[in-house]
């Protein structure tokens, strides 16, 4: 039987209580070493404050966050996945949010962005919004759900740099742009950065890297990957701290992905990801099976978790 | 160093905290953030009173998800918002309404800063314990404004609510002038 409306709608619904209620394992291991590392006492009490209140989330199905978000959706599409006839993955994964939001409940945090007028579901003109790519030979489709809240993306910041700045200017930027957000986005941060590319795909980069890679991973690429330590350890000389009390603990971690671009071009984006960077992956079979991770794309993390849909409840 | 504070608070409660600080509340906190501030201006704009008395009280930028019972409401999350966007009513709240202590995260602009070391008011930056808030709220002692959804005025009674830090002092210092936060400098003109 291919892959119903009803599975599709059902799997995103538990996927957004998910990030909603359970702390994404790479998130909670990045935080307890931080607490460790941390010297100042008042930073260790409040981000000891963070971890139990999201092992409180996770354990009595509350909320993290009040805020829910502006809900994302990165879809992996296999080539041999068979969607039932009439399904539109669009109108499923909405139904899925909507139906998230009425029974988990979930704050109602969308609107339209020139009436401001609230549905009350989380849906909205385009909102869930999809990025979509294909994945050649595969028979299953995953979808990634991000929770943006607002309070980080708010601070989020893009520049098209000359040249002539180099990767100097680029390293900067993004060191002025955490200065800048402070303690507004809920630091420790994971610190997202695009470079190159266009316009619009150096900003999807930034999200990409700070959201779906597994948090503290190097880039494999070694130059990309000093680039990421030097700038972890200058956010953190910032002494901005865990919700910018002051501490030694500002940037969890900085993950940069790159892109080509243009010669003319030296475009920069960065992101910086509150703390419990809320996401995760359900992975929907040709059966109608469904499993959830918080894993993205690629080989299976040791630390990554598997959840079966049997063992939640919603 | 933790300090344990019944709310509403007096100039001299305020006035003692220090830069730092941990502090615990007790007692009233109310919730204003973009929607309640804009309400605020506007009925003071028009000679009209606000439904609330906020003199000694503490504003808490956030808007909770909650749920509607039987007999009331279940506070479901109520983690702190960014408390820059509250800028332009902020010195208002403290001048005309007295208001002796603002929760959120981020801090607040130059003209709060003056506001609060002129009239006695501190700032306290609230962690993201969303859910642990809720075990800390004992009761919902009011709701004003229902129309504003989770933007209303929420009046809620709470006990041990923390760790808060006092991260604005009420003698004009901020820490942020100690560490490499340059966010008093960007927060939105208004």
């Amino acid at each position: 039987m291919p892959i119903e409306h009803a599975t599709i709608r059902e799997a995103v619904a538990r996927n957004y209580y998910l990030t909603a209620v359970d702390l994404p394992r790479d998130a909670e291991l990045v935080l307890e070493e931080a607490i460790e590392a941390e010297g100042n006492d008042e930073a260790q009490r409040v981000m000891e404050s963070m971890l139990e209140n999201a092992r409180t989330a996770r354990s009595e199905g509350m909320s993290l966050c009040q805020d829910n978000g502006v809900n994302e959706h990165f879809l992996r599409i296999g080539s041999e996945v068979d969607l039932a006839e009439g399904v539109n993955l669009e109108t499923a994964i909405a139904d899925g949010i909507r139906q998230a939001t009425e029974t988990v409940p979930l704050r109602a945090s969308v609107v339209h962005p020139t009436t401001r007028e609230n549905r009350g579901d989380n849906t909205a003109r385009d909102v869930p919004i999809l990025h979509t790519e294909y994945v050649e030979g595969s028979d299953a489709l995953e979808i990634t759900t991000i929770a943006t809240g607002f309070g980080s993306e708010n601070q989020s910041q893009l520049a098209m740099l000359p040249p002539s700045e180099g990767i100097e200017g680029v390293k900067d930027f993004v060191v002025d742009a955490i200065k800048q957000a402070g303690g507004k986005a809920c630091p420790p941060y994971t610190v997202g950065v695009g470079v190159g590319g266009t316009f619009n795909e150096v900003a999807n980069q930034a999200k990409r890297a700070c959201a779906l890679r597994w948090c503290g991973d190097a880039h494999p690429d070694p130059e990309i990957a000093a680039m990421e330590t030097e700038l972890k350890a200058r956010i953190n000389d910032t002494g901005i701290g865990p919700m910018g009390i002051g501490g030694e603990t500002t940037a969890l971690a900085v993950h940069v992905n790159v892109t080509g671009t243009h010669i003319a071009g030296n475009p920069v984006a960065v992101k910086p990801m509150c703390h419990p960077r809320r996401r995760f992956t359900v992975r929907i079979e040709n059966d109608n099976s469904y499993v959830f991770r918080d894993r993205f794309e690629g080989a299976d993390h040791p630390e990554a978790r598997v959840i079966e849909a049997e063992a939640l409840r919603t | 160093m933790s300090t344990r504070l019944s709310a509403p608070l007096s100039e001299r409660d305020v006035r003692a905290l220090e830069l730092g600080e941990t502090v615990y509340i007790d007692g009233l906190v109310y919730t204003m953030r973009d929607a309640q501030h804009i309400r605020a201006q506007e009925y003071l704009e028009a000679d009209r009173p606000l439904p609330v008395d906020l003199a000694g009280q503490i504003v808490y930028h956030c808007a909770p998800a909650y749920r509607e019972t039987d007999d009331g409401y279940e506070i479901l999350a109520g983690g702190p918002t960014t408390s820059e966007r509250c800028n332009f009513f902020a010195p208002t709240l403290i001048e005309e309404f007295g208001v002796r202590a603002l929760a959120g995260k981020g801090g607040m602009d130059a003209d709060t800063r003056a506001a609060m070391a002129e009239h006695g008011c501190v700032y306290l930056t609230v962690p993201s314990i969303s859910a642990m808030i809720v075990d800390a709220i004992e009761d919902v002692e009011g709701r004003y404004w229902p129309d504003l959804h989770a933007e209303s005025i929420w009046v809620f009674q709470m006990d041990d609510f923390g760790p808060l830090t006092v991260t604005m002092d009420a003698h004009g210092n901020d820490r942020r002038e100690e560490t490499g936060d340059e966010s008093i400098g960007t927060t939105y003109s208004t």
